[in-house]
């Protein structure tokens, strides 16, 4: 082992103290006071609640519905701090990177998506129609943000777009975003190369929106 | 550098020519012990250097995030002997890469946010980090404070052992708003400084040879560009004591 891979072992497990882990497997930190370790966790909570983005906001305007499902069945936490916790020490916030020094990580956006859907708060549907259009926003707003796309989104020569489950399109173009609902023929010519060539028109129409090649 | 150079471009144009630029960096990582891809970093920041001919390029010395995972405000390095070894290496890769010194930063301590890993006493890391890189230095009074604050140090005993610190590697001071509620010491960044930051930049200006720059960071500005009271009145105490060490 390296000193490089020890010193990532230790800052991973640095991390992980902070986010709402214990010390105890890495001596080194099982030497900080519990109480620092608990206050430094209360600063981490505030940061992924207050984190506010350029053109989409923090939290409470990304997810709205997932929000108000929690305000409702815990009504205890009107600031929200038990759910960030929660969602501090789950694996999808393992996931979040924002550093240039560390691609491949997910958006903070993506990573409480994930956390609600595993943890089965809001409507699954709403919840994928807030999703996709944060994230879309976002690229709208930054196209080259250096988070991991996810899957959803497709690159489109405007920018890219996203269809949900209610087949809603939510589209970044040449720095507008566009929203909407499509009928099945747009989303199938969205989806598959293949159904291009029975649907002419529709086929114009995208290629001068910018969203198909 | 294109996404910046827009606001960036507004921001120079409004400022006086003869004004010295330099960058206060946020994201070197200097204090990291793991690996840290800084190459593309490094290279935005050569740029920007460049474009803007920055001066000089300042960091606080500590871990900006934990293997890549965000924090919510720097952490000190580890002060170990581990900790100080992959500081000074990281310094250096950084040294060789930008085209303006890279002055370092003495840390934040900061109760309630900080996490102090190590035994080793934070101005001896730091004179020796300074020493083996031939780095310039920035104090930053407030930061100096919160180390002797954590320490359990007060009263005139935060303006001990200021002999250990690299005196004569301090190029810039810096000063930003600080607050002290019950027993918590508070880096508040809110552009009114207090009397114990007064107290210490008199202590050092007489032992700092080198310095070239005292910066107050953080005055605050009302929506007409006028500074507010309070931070006015820190200001013009701070120019006050100043006169006597500008250059004519």
């Amino acid at each position: 082992v390296t000193d490089r891979e020890h010193g990532r072992r230790i800052e991973e497990a640095f991390a992980a103290c902070l986010y709402g882990g214990d010390a105890t497997g890495e001596p080194l930190l099982a030497a900080v006071a519990v109480d620092d370790w608990t206050e430094a966790a209360a600063g981490v909570r505030w940061m992924v609640l207050g984190r506010s983005h350029r053109g989409t906001g923090a939290l409470e305007a990304w997810y709205p519905t997932a929000i108000a499902a929690w305000r409702s069945a815990h009504p205890d936490d009107a600031e929200l701090d038990a759910l960030a916790a929660r969602f501090c020490r789950s694996a999808a916030c393992g996931a979040w990177r924002e550093f240039p020094a560390s691609d491949g990580g997910i958006s903070l956006e993506e990573a409480w998506w994930r956390f609600f859907q595993e943890a089965g708060i809001g409507d699954p549907d709403e919840l994928e129609e807030e999703f996709l259009s944060v994230v879309v926003r976002s690229l709208a707003v930054a196209p080259r943000a250096r988070f991991r796309w996810p899957e959803a989104v497709r690159p489109a020569p405007g920018g890219c777009f996203a269809l949900s489950r209610r087949l809603v399109l939510h589209a970044a173009l040449d720095g507008r975003y566009v929203r909407g609902e499509v009928t099945p023929l747009v989303a199938a010519v969205l989806r598959d190369e293949t159904a291009r060539h029975e649907a002419g028109a529709v086929v114009e129409k995208l290629r001068a929106m910018r969203l198909i090649g | 550098v294109e996404d910046y150079a827009a606001a960036w471009d507004d921001l120079f144009a409004a400022l006086p020519v003869d004004v010295p630029r330099a960058l206060h960096h946020t994201a070197l990582n200097v204090g990291a012990l793991g690996p840290y891809e800084r190459g593309e970093l490094l290279d935005f920041t050569r740029r920007l250097c460049e474009r803007y001919h920055l001066r000089w390029v300042n960091e606080d010395v500590g871990l900006w995030s934990l293997a890549g995972r965000p924090v919510p405000y720097p952490l000190p390095p580890l002060l170990t002997r581990a900790g100080l070894e992959a500081t000074i290496e990281n310094v250096r890769e950084c040294q060789a890469s930008l085209p303006v010194p890279l002055v370092l930063e003495f840390p934040g301590f900061a109760h309630g946010v900080s996490v102090v890993v190590g035994e080793l006493h934070a101005y001896d890391f730091f004179r020796e980090l300074a020493e083996q890189t031939e780095a310039p230095v920035t104090l930053d009074v407030g930061h100096l404070l919160s180390w002797q604050w954590w320490r359990g140090r007060r009263g005139i005993e935060l303006y001990d052992e200021i002999e250990r610190l690299p005196l004569s590697h301090c190029f810039e001071m810096h000063l930003s708003g600080c607050e002290i509620v019950g027993d918590r010491f508070f880096d508040a960044h809110h552009g009114h400084l207090l009397e114990e930051q007064f107290q210490l930049l008199a202590g050092l200006l007489p032992l700092c040879d080198n310095v070239r720059a005292v910066t107050f960071e953080d005055p605050r500005f009302d929506e007409q560009g006028t500074m507010l009271p309070t931070s006015h009145a820190s200001w013009k105490r701070l120019v006050e004591m100043l006169q006597p060490w500008m250059a004519p």
